[in-house]
């Protein structure tokens, strides 16, 4: 038992880093420039295909990855000056409908340019899984804990680039800036602060870390234009976790989710078991338990589960 | 109330119609068929979204639970349809009141993913259930009508009663407080609203409108899947109320003509472009038309729609009522006037928008005979080049020595006061006594800025123009007067529509309508809502021999509004000169 328990916390950290990623992005969004970006998923899912198409043409990775990201970047700066800029603190309804119009309107363009084949995707990281025994005194089955390589490197390189970013708007002077100006908008324009600079800042990193996180999640799901809806649910479930207000707390909410998830799908499954309950699969609930998990913690604490004093926008 | 029966006779003509002409076209009848259920779960969006501002991407899960308890209800437990359509409504209300209990903490974005959030774990749950046929969904639903048409118009006649009830429903106190909670939740709660009923309320309608449209859909299209109800629906549920207009009635409908009928349009092989055409709309409609096309449709009603009627009213209206009447020729200009009575003459004076049709309750006044004008630019008289009191003032002398009327009573009502007022100032001898009711004061009437346009607007409708009148004589009950009333305010001059307005900003006699020595009656009804007390009393302190007149029960036009009480008091006045 201890042994299944430990996997799945194993398995559940990689996928937790994921959607601690995609989390960050959309806190940092929010927490800057005050949108709710439901495009988040789709915007990431094009820079993957941009990357893909370099990779394929150059048939060298890093100018795949580097290409995607700067596709990222552009898309998020292009949402923010060309369709966020009108409506900017007119109505938080309408930025939230012209984002949905943008997921439409990126989902078809991905059909139109890449067809709905599935494309396969290189792993990023290769590696032997790593084989870890327990003492026999906690582990009488004797089976030994799984660790996948590729995991293991892409929870690292989630986890690292999320810390990264979230250290740079935390100490960096244009970091610096973009906070002030989710404290107070008037305020940071009185000492000087380039408003509309700080929100193209955080859109385009926000969509370019959504990239990253295609990357990562790519080799799994292939490159294909629905590859980032779900992660972008786990997403929100992460910033909901985490208060929307504060990144970090995006990314710690994230790795619980991970954890909690796959314990989820352990207990259902160990119920369904016991309760001899035949031809249902515990795995069709995962997403379905996560997302009442949202509802609850919205319900519970309706900005979010860590969510600090500072009570800005919305 | 007889505005929406009208309106719901409008569109269910329209409905009908396009079933008759498509009779025979069974594709087509589908497509409207479903155009109709899509506008009924629309129009519930747009009770929740539109009304009560809560933005909710999960609507479709309440046509999916609606459509699932439908189909179980019908095929297996042999419900009729009709029933059961109306108990998924109820199945998903019950699930609108639960999802909205934890939605009445959240605001904006939150709710949104919130509802997002419900969306998806109900297509995801109903896809597991075996019962419910799992991920293939039910197939092979029995029609219970024979053929499309009466389908069509089955769903046809939910949708106007749906669209009746929601009008109701938004028209009554429940409605006004959902759109107290959108404009402002701090607002409304300190005037007492208690927002959390407001909001459960709307989800509740709201999920209820989306379950019936979920059965319907159900029963019309013989097939249900859940992953037909997943975000994709819930996301042109709100592309229809954007493009159709947020808040309107009938916006839905249009929003669904669009979005049903390119779904069609595209149905062969164009799907990707589908999806970028409507997410175009979106963030279009969203950035340059906010309010949709219904309040475009709504706009040109009023400003354009109306002009080849109103030009074919002014023709014959103006030919028709100038039977019962007479026309002198004044100042090079012709003078239509209604008379009655004989003995020392009382001339009635019309106020802005107005004729001579505003006295024909009072004009029966025994022992004198009443002369009651249409000014120019009014009704069946002549245009002047300019809208001006004095000039007014002028061709109302020149008609009274036209006529040979010695020293009449002369009566002003509303902008025909401030010209009573010009007259009896300038030629203080011509009068032998004035009478103004509810009129301009002497410092005149200074019309907001902002009104203008709306002022415009009147030109071109005659629709504002009768609810605009409606307001200034708040207690007629006389429904053909008012229509005549709009129809007499149609002929004026269109110049003199705002011309007037700035005429009554510029007219000025404080300090000079006391040159007028002679009786003076003012009357004011206490519901005016142009016209204020102060003004009233300011008028009165102006004469040196003025009796001031309040009534508690009339509005901005007592001769409409109590004929027989204004004759009564007018005769009482006259009786004393």
């Amino acid at each position: 038992m201890l042994v299944k328990l430990l996997q799945s916390i194993i398995f559940g950290l990689p996928q937790g880093a994921l959607y601690g990623l995609m989390g960050f992005g959309l806190s940092l969004v929010f927490g800057t420039a005050g949108v709710m970006n439901f495009a988040h998923g789709n915007a990431g899912m094009v820079g993957v295909f941009v990357g893909w198409t370099v990779l394929v043409l150059t048939k060298s990775l890093p100018a795949g990855i580097v290409a995607g990201l700067a596709a990222g970047a552009v898309l998020g700066a292009f949402m923010d000056r060309v369709l966020m800029k009108r409506v900017r603190g007119l109505s938080h309804g309408s930025m939230l409908i012209i984002t949905l119009g943008v997921l439409m309107i990126l989902d078809g363009l991905a059909l139109i340019v890449w067809g709905t084949e599935p494309l396969l995707f290189p792993d990023l990281f290769s590696g032997l899984p790593i084989l870890w025994t327990l003492p026999p005194a906690l582990n009488p089955s004797g089976m030994p804990l799984i660790i996948p390589g590729n995991d293991l490197r892409t929870f690292l390189a989630a986890l690292g680039s999320a810390l990264l970013l979230a250290a740079f708007f935390r100490w960096s002077k244009p970091g610096l800036a973009a906070r002030a100006r989710a404290q107070d908008e008037v305020g940071a324009k009185a000492v000087g602060i380039n408003v509309a600079a700080s929100d193209t800042l955080a859109w385009s990193v926000g969509v370019a870390s959504a990239v990253l996180a295609g990357f990562l999640i790519a080799p799994k799901t292939t490159v294909a234009p629905t590859m980032l809806v779900n992660l972008q649910l786990y997403g929100f479930t992460a910033a909901v976790f985490g208060g929307f207000s504060s990144m970090m707390g995006a990314v710690i909410g994230g790795l619980a989710l991970g954890v909690i998830e796959k314990l989820v799908v352990l207990g259902l499954d160990e119920a369904f078991m016991a309760g001899g309950v035949a031809g249902v699969n515990a795995v069709d609930f995962q997403l379905s338990v996560v997302l009442i998990i949202i509802i609850v913690t919205l319900a519970a604490r309706p900005t979010g589960l860590f969510a600090s004093k500072f009570k800005g926008k919305v | 109330m007889r505005g929406t029966l009208r309106y719901m006779a409008v569109t269910a003509a329209v409905g009908i119609l396009a079933g008759a002409v498509f009779s025979g076209q069974s594709f087509i009848l589908v497509i409207l068929s479903q155009i109709v259920v899509f506008s009924i779960a629309a129009l519930g969006l747009n009770l929740l979204t539109g009304m009560a501002g809560q933005v909710s991407i999960g609507n479709a899960a309440f046509m999916s639970i609606g459509a699932y308890a439908s189909v179980v209800l019908a095929t297996r437990l042999g419900v009729p349809v009709p029933l059961a359509a109306v108990l998924g409504g109820l199945a998903a209300a019950v699930f609108g009141f639960l999802i909205g209990l934890p939605a009445l903490r959240m605001k904006g974005f939150y709710l949104a993913i919130a509802t997002m959030a419900f969306g998806v774990v109900v297509e995801q749950l109903i896809a597991v259930i075996p019962a419910l046929g799992a991920h293939d969904g039910i197939r092979n639903i029995p029609s219970f009508l024979p053929g499309e048409l009466w389908t069509y118009l089955f769903n046809l006649a939910f949708y106007l009663v749906l669209l009746w009830a929601a009008r109701r429903v938004a028209e009554s106190p429940v409605g006004l407080r959902w759109r107290m909670v959108r404009d402002g939740e701090t607002p409304a709660r300190s005037f007492g609203v208690d927002t959390a009923r407001a909001k459960l309320s709307a989800f509740t309608l709201s999920a209820f409108y989306g379950g019936v449209a979920g059965s319907l859909y159900a029963h019309t299209v013989g097939y249900i899947r859940s992953a037909d109800f997943g975000l994709g629906r819930s996301l042109d549920l709100l592309a229809m109320i954007m493009i159709g207009g947020l808040g309107s009635y009938q916006g839905g409908l249009a929003g669904a003509v669009i979005i049903v009928g390119l779904r069609f349009f595209f149905s062969r092989g164009f799907g990707p472009w589908l999806s970028v055409i409507i997410g175009g709309l979106l963030v279009a409609f969203t950035l340059f038309f906010p309010r949709g096309i219904a309040w475009g449709a709504t706009l040109n009603w009023h400003k354009r729609l109306q002009v080849p009627y109103l030009w074919l009213l002014r023709k014959i209206r103006r030919r028709r009522t100038s039977m019962d009447g007479s026309s002198v020729v004044v100042s090079g200009k012709n003078m239509f006037y209604r008379e009655a009575g004989e003995g020392r003459p009382v001339v009635l004076v019309h106020g802005n928008t107005g004729s001579c049709l505003w006295w024909r309750d009072a004009m029966d006044l025994p022992g004198w005979r009443t002369v009651a004008p249409d000014l120019p630019n009014f009704g069946r008289s002549d245009a002047l080049d300019v809208a001006d009191i004095d000039a007014y003032a002028d061709s109302l002398a020149a008609f009274i020595d036209v006529l040979g009327l010695k020293r009449p009573v002369v009566v002003g009502h509303s902008l025909g006061g401030a010209v009573v007022m010009s007259l009896a100032a300038r030629k203080p001898e011509l009068a032998a006594g004035i009478v103004l009711v509810d009129s301009a004061s002497p410092s005149g009437l200074k019309t907001p800025e902002e009104h203008y346009p709306v002022i415009e607007l009147y030109r071109t409708s005659r629709d504002l123009m009768r609810k605009a009148l409606s307001g200034v004589a708040p207690t007629l009950k006389d429904e053909r007067l008012l229509d005549n009333l709009a129809d007499d305010a149609m002929l004026m001059a269109p110049h003199a529509y705002a011309g007037n307005a700035r005429a009554l900003e510029r007219f000025d006699y404080a300090g000079r309508a006391g040159a007028f020595t002679g009786p003076v009656l003012v009357l004011w009804g206490r519901k005016d809502v142009i016209v204020t007390e102060a003004m009233a009393r300011e008028t009165a302190a102006a004469y040196k021999n003025a009796k001031l007149s309040i009534w508690d029960d009339a509005g901005h036009s007592p001769m409409v509004e109590n004929a027989e009480r204004f004759r009564k008091e007018l005769l009482d006045f006259l009786a004393g000169i």
